[in-house]
């Protein structure tokens, strides 16, 4: 290999550890965060210290309070802030995956945990709808009072689980989830069901007259049967929007299945601590 | 002869009208456009006096116990004071008018910056509640500032890159749609995005 050869090569690598950093400091904002997870869910434990059966029980609480008032407490654990502050963090996350719905009710709950060489560092941020319930001083209560002390006995879910509480009850009666209410939004819901309820006595009407003639009425009770049994287990899976969620509800044991994000703004109402 | 009148006249009425319609599309366009930038500067404007409200009772707190602190008090006083006089015609938003602006909210940050410094000899003080809860409220009341700055910069780009790009800019020239300007980032202000190969 010749000296120009060299010179060549040594030419295209730094060429492309150039492009390669400025790649990656454009896409760097963007990659920072995680995806919004597919399907959605509320507590996102990327960091893993969290047990399945504590993610559960989370999970479920968190559904549960979604059901009731349409409110989005959003729970993500992660490794690292990937050279960002823990605010901006949160804010990225509540922003880029939409939690809350239109009213803007989402609040993020961002967990990194203490390692050998990092201090340990918790984010809250709230959407704008719930910035006049969880005020910053309250903020600065819940994560010094009711976090902290957990996390440095290195029990994070009970960290966690008290400030979901204590979220849970500042913003009890501040919003309402209109899923019982005659909205637009139901009545396609609501005509698929009478849709659905037709269909089952048209081919029941249909496979009676049929009695004992039978192939076809057969087929149909077959189809209708199957129809049903395989509804059954996602029972309970229709969203808000009344669209079909079939399979979100594994997550979290037939709960109901959390609907997804409602496309909530965030305007970095919040704090964070370190530990 | 009558015919080719009518003709003539016909294709003048449909390329005036299809002009008409490009016109009236690109100034709403520019119209909705500004009317974002504009709301979005009505958020930013919000932070701001959200600080400039918290800084006499922050000032209040602290004077209680760190009387020896009165030129660092009496800078933030004055920076304030300095910060709100500054004000912006939101449907004129200019460069040099936002940068006069900021640099006016910017030596406000540094004053209070400077406060936040000095009281870390107090341990009393950083022991008080209600300082506590004042500087918590600083903090997110910073974060909210990051965040509305940032928002208004998206807003401005899409409104000024609208009305700049042929050939709308020549819509922009004749009914006097102008640039709007840009927060920038304070210096040193930004994290270095880290690389390891």
């Amino acid at each position: 290999m010749t000296m120009r050869q060299h010179k060549t090569i040594r030419e295209a690598k730094s060429t492309l550890c150039l492009t390669a950093l400025v790649l990656l400091s454009v896409l760097g904002f963007a990659q920072g965060i995680p995806a919004r997870p597919n399907p959605p869910r509320l507590v996102n434990d990327f960091a893993n210290i969290l047990t399945d059966k504590q993610e559960h029980a989370l999970e479920t609480k968190l559904v549960a309070y979604n059901d009731s008032t349409s409110t989005q407490i959003c729970v993500v654990t992660v490794k690292s802030l990937n050279g960002t502050t823990s605010n901006d963090f949160a804010y990225q996350i509540g922003e880029t995956w939409g939690i809350g719905t239109k009213e803007n009710n989402g609040v993020v709950i961002l967990v990194k945990p203490k390692t050998a060489d990092e201090l340990g560092d918790v984010s809250i941020q709230v959407g704008y709808g719930m910035e006049p319930y969880i005020t910053d001083a309250v903020n600065y209560g819940i994560r010094t009072k009711e976090m902290i002390p957990a996390f440095k006995e290195n029990d994070y879910y009970r960290g966690i689980d008290n400030a979901v509480n204590a979220i849970i009850g500042l913003a009890s009666g501040a919003y309402k989830s209109d899923k019982y209410a005659n909205d637009d939004d139901d009545v396609p819901a609501v005509i698929g069901f009478i849709l659905f309820l037709v269909f089952i006595i048209v081919i029941f009407s249909a496979s009676g007259k049929n009695r004992g003639g039978g192939k076809r009425g057969g087929f149909w009770r077959g189809l209708l049967w199957g129809f049903l049994f395989s509804g059954n287990n996602n029972r309970g899976s229709w969203d808000d929007s009344g669209s079909w969620g079939g399979g979100i509800s594994r997550g979290s044991g037939g709960s109901g299945g959390f609907g997804g994000f409602g496309g909530g703004h965030f305007g970095g109402g919040g704090g964070s601590s370190k530990w | 002869m009558k015919k080719k009148g009518i003709i003539t006249i016909v294709i003048i009425a449909v390329v005036v009208l299809a002009i008409f319609g490009w016109i009236k599309n690109v100034y709403n366009g520019m119209i909705q456009r500004q009317e974002t930038v504009e709301a979005q500067w009505a958020q930013v404007e919000n932070v701001y006096q959200r600080r400039a409200d918290l800084i006499p009772n922050l000032v209040a707190t602290v004077k209680g116990y760190a009387a020896h602190e009165q030129s660092t008090l009496e800078a933030v006083i004055t920076a304030r004071a300095k910060a709100t006089s500054v004000t912006i015609d939101p449907s004129n938003i200019t460069p040099e008018q936002l940068a006069q602006f900021q640099e006016a909210q910017d030596q406000l940050s540094g004053a209070l910056n400077r406060l936040l410094v000095s009281v870390e000899r107090y341990p009393d003080l950083k022991a008080n509640e209600n300082f506590m809860a004042l500087q918590s409220q600083l903090e997110g009341t910073e974060n909210r500032i990051t965040v509305e700055r940032q928002k208004f910069n998206d807003r401005a780009k899409e409104y000024n890159q609208y009305i700049r790009m042929f050939p709308r800019n020549i819509i922009a020239g004749m009914f006097n749609f102008e640039r709007v300007g840009y927060f920038k980032a304070a210096a040193g202000s930004e994290v270095a995005p880290k690389v390891e190969f």
